[in-house]
C-alpha cells in the first residue's frame, strides 16, 4: 500500500479482511492524506466542505454520525479517517514518514519496492506480491502558463498555498479557475477583499448545495433512481437551475457552452449570490499580464494585487515508470488496474459527481478479491483479465464529457459503480 | 447477492432519532466491546451488561427508535451507528427482534462476530459484510435451521425456550462470552 490517506486507509482495511498481511507506506506522520490539514501537500483551507452530502460520501460499511451536518467541514472529515483507522485496527499496518521512491516489477508478477524514510535516511529495498496505489490525486499543482506573467508585479499563488481568507483582507484579488476550489475562495474574496474578479474560461453550471430543501445531490440521485435517461435528466436540471438559480447571462456570467454532467460538477449557493451584490465580478478568459494589470479576453482589465490560481491539480506518479501505467493519461480498465500487470492496482483515481469513498471503498473490495481469485482460482482470474483487455479505454460516465487533462478520469458514480458491482459479481464470494 | 448500488440508501438515508443506550464499561479493554439489541435496553441492563463488564467486555445495550414507520432498515440503522461510534470493531448479539435487526445490521457493518438468540424466519438477501464469525443459537425450529444454514453454521440449541424470557438467566450469555473468548479476538 502507497499512502494512508482516504484510499489507502479503505484499502488496508478491506485487504486485511481479505486475509493479506499488508505493508503501508506513509510520507507523513499521520493518517488522513490531503484531508489532513497539516500536511504540507494538503490541499484543504480552512473553509473547506465537503460538496456532496453525508449519505454518498460516507464508507458504506462505516456510517457518519447521525448527529453530524449533511455537509461536514474536513476537520470531521479527518476526525472520521482517525476513527475508521482506531476502529479497524489499520495504525499497526502503517509505517509513518516513509516514502516509497521506486515500485518496479520482478519475476512471478512481484514487486520490488524501494523505501527511505521522508526525511533523509538510508534506503530499504523490499519484496511485495502485489502494490496497491493510493497517493491521491490532488496535491500536485497544475500551473497553466499565462502570458506576460512574469511581468506581472503584484503576488501570485496556487490555490494549494492558500490557507484561510486572512490572506486577502482588503486586497483587490483575482481568482482564476471556476472548480469548486476557485468558487470557494471567490466567495471568500468577496467577503474579505476591497475587490474580486472571478476569471473562467468558459461558462459552468453552478449547482447549489440544496434544492427542494433537500442536498442536491440526494435529488439528482432520486431522479437518477427512476431510471430517465440522460438527455431527459440533463433538460430537468437545467430547468430545475434555471427556476431557482436563475438566469446566469443576467448576472454577467457566461452561459454554460456544455450540458450539466459532461464537466466536474460545481456544487456553490453563494457565488452567484455574491456576483449578484457586486462582490464579485466575472470576467472571461485570462488574455494578458502587465506589470500591474490582467487583460481578459472579453476586453475588460483588472488591477489585481494578489493572483490566486485555482487551476487544478495533475496526478503524478514519480516512483513508477511511466510505460507501466500505459500511454499518458494511463490507460487503466475501471480506473484502477494496469494492463500488463495484474498485481498492481490504483485506487482512488477518480473524479465521481458524488463522494468519493463509497467508491474507493468498491474499488479497494474489488483488488482485494481479485488479489483473493487469483490465488485461490487462477482459471476464472485469468479469463475475467482476459475479458478485461481492450477494456482499459472505456469511460464510466454517460455524458459526454471531455477528455481534457482535467477529465480524463471523471466517472458518473452510479455508471462506475454498477461495473464495479458486476465484476465483484463476477468474481464471486470468496470461501 | 452482492449489492454495491443502493440508492435507497442515498436519496432517502434513514432520518437521525433518538435511542436509548445503555452501557457498562470493563475495566480493561482487551476484548471488543458488545452490542446488544432485542430487549429494551433495561432487560439487558439489569443482568446482562454488568455480567458481560465483569467478564472483560464492555457492553452497549440498545433500544432502537420507535415508531410506527419503523422497520428493520431504521433499526438496522440504529445498531450500527451505535457500533460505529464505539473505538473497536464491535461485537452483535440480537436476541429475537433484534436478531432481525442484528442480521440486517450485519449486511451494512462488519462486525468483529456476531451472535443471533432465536433468530427470525426471514433473513436479509444481502450477504454479510466482512468475515464475520456467528453464532446461531436457539430452540429447536426452522427458523433456526434456516439461519444456521444462510450463515453456514451448525446451530447452538438451548433447552428451554421460556427461561430465555427470564432476565436473570445468564447461561446463553455466558455461552457465547465462552464461545467470544475461543474466538481470541
Amino acid at each position: 500500500m502507497i499512502g494512508a490517506g482516504s484510499s489507502g486507509l479503505a484499502a488496508v482495511k478491506n485487504l486485511r479482511e481479505h486475509g493479506f498481511a499488508v505493508d503501508c507506506y506513509e510520507r507523513e506522520t499521520g493518517i488522513g492524506g490531503g484531508w489532513n490539514f497539516r500536511h504540507d501537500r494538503s490541499p484543504v483551507y480552512a473553509s473547506t466542505h465537503l460538496i456532496s452530502s453525508k449519505p454518498l460520501t460516507e464508507f458504506p460499511d462505516f456510517p457518519m454520525p447521525d448527529d453530524w451536518p449533511d455537509y461536514p467541514h474536513h476537520s470531521a472529515l479527518l476526525s472520521y479517517f482517525e476513527r475508521y483507522t482506531d476502529h479497524f485496527g489499520l495504525r499497526e499496518h502503517v509505517w509513518f514518514g516513509t516514502e516509497v521512491t521506486s515500485v518496479e516489477p520482478i519475476e512471478n508478477d512481484r514487486w520490488k519496492v524501494t523505501v527511505r524514510p521522508a526525511h533523509g535516511g538510508s534506503e530499504r529495498t523490499l519484496s511485495y506480491a502485489a502494490v496497491v496505489v493510493a497517493n491521491g490525486h490532488n496535491w500536485h499543482p497544475r500551473v497553466p502558463s499565462f502570458p506576460g506573467i512574469e511581468e506581472f508585479r503584484g503576488k501570485v499563488m496556487h490555490a494549494s498555498s492558500y490557507q484561510d481568507s486572512a490572506s486577502l483582507r482588503g486586497k483587490r484579488v483575482l481568482v482564476i479557475g471556476a472548480g469548486n476550489t476557485g468558487c470557494d475562495i471567490a466567495v471568500e474574496a468577496a467577503q474579505q477583499a476591497a475587490a474580486c474578479w472571478h476569471s473562467t474560461r468558459r461558462g459552468y453550471w453552478y449547482a447549489p448545495k440544496y434544492v427542494f430543501g433537500k442536498p442536491a445531490d440526494q435529488v439528482n440521485d432520486r431522479v437518477l433512481a427512476l431510471g430517465l435517461p440522460l438527455r431527459l435528466r440533463q433538460w430537468l436540471f437545467h430547468r430545475t437551475l434555471r427556476l431557482t438559480v436563475g438566469d446566469l447571462t443576467r448576472f454577467g456570467m457566461r452561459k454554460p457552452d456544455h450540458k450539466v454532467y459532461e464537466s466536474h460538477p460545481i456544487v456553490n449557493s453563494q457565488l452567484v449570490y455574491y456576483v449578484g451584490h457586486g462582490a464579485i465580478k466575472p470576467v472571461g478568459d485570462v488574455a494578458r499580464f502587465g506589470s500591474r494589470t490582467v487583460e481578459f479576453d472579453d476586453g475588460t482589465v483588472a488591477e489585481p494585487d494578489l493572483v490566486i490560481l485555482a487551476t487544478g491539480y495533475a496526478p503524478r506518479f514519480e516512483f513508477l515508470a511511466p510505460d507501466l501505467l500505459g500511454a499518458n493519461p494511463p490507460q487503466l480498465w475501471l480506473h484502477m488496474f494496469a494492463a500488463s500487470y495484474p498485481t498492481l492496482a490504483i485506487a482512488g483515481l477518480i473524479q465521481p459527481d458524488s463522494g468519493q469513498f463509497p467508491l474507493v471503498h468498491w474499488q479497494t473490495q474489488a483488488i482485494a478479491r481479485w488479489l483473493t481469485l487469483r490465488t485461490a482460482d487462477p482459471e476464472r482470474a485469468a479469463a475475467i483479465w482476459a475479458g478485461a483487455a481492450g477494456r482499459s479505454a472505456w469511460r464510466w460516465t454517460k455524458a459526454k464529457v471531455s477528455a481534457s487533462e482535467r477529465h480524463w478520469f471523471e466517472v458518473s458514480h452510479l455508471t462506475y459503480l454498477r461495473g464495479l458491482e458486476k465484476l465483484l459479481k463476477e468474481m464471486g464470494t470468496p470461501a | 447477492m452482492i449489492r454495491v448500488v443502493r440508492q435507497r440508501d442515498w436519496y432517502a438515508p434513514v432520518r437521525p432519532a433518538p435511542r436509548e443506550v445503555r452501557s457498562s464499561l470493563a475495566a480493561e479493554s482487551k476484548c471488543p466491546p458488545i452490542v446488544l439489541a432485542g430487549r429494551p435496553a433495561g432487560f439487558f441492563a439489569e443482568h446482562w451488561l454488568d455480567r458481560a463488564a465483569e467478564r472483560g467486555y464492555s457492553c452497549h445495550a440498545v433500544t432502537p427508535r420507535p415508531g410506527r414507520f419503523t422497520g428493520t432498515r431504521e433499526q438496522a440503522h440504529d445498531i450500527v451507528q451505535v457500533a460505529a461510534s464505539l473505538p473497536r470493531q464491535a461485537v452483535l448479539i440480537g436476541h429475537g427482534p433484534g436478531a432481525r435487526w442484528v442480521a440486517a445490521a450485519l449486511t451494512r457493518y462488519p462486525a468483529r462476530a456476531a451472535a443471533l438468540i432465536e433468530p427470525p424466519g426471514s433473513l436479509p438477501a444481502e450477504p454479510v459484510t466482512g468475515r464475520v464469525p456467528v453464532l446461531v443459537a436457539g430452540t429447536s425450529g426452522r427458523a433456526l435451521t434456516r439461519a444456521s444454514e444462510h450463515y453456514g453454521v451448525s446451530p447452538t440449541l438451548l433447552g428451554d425456550a421460556r427461561r430465555l424470557r427470564e432476565p436473570g438467566w445468564l447461561y446463553p450469555l455466558e455461552g457465547i462470552l465462552d464461545w467470544l473468548d475461543s474466538l481470541n479476538l
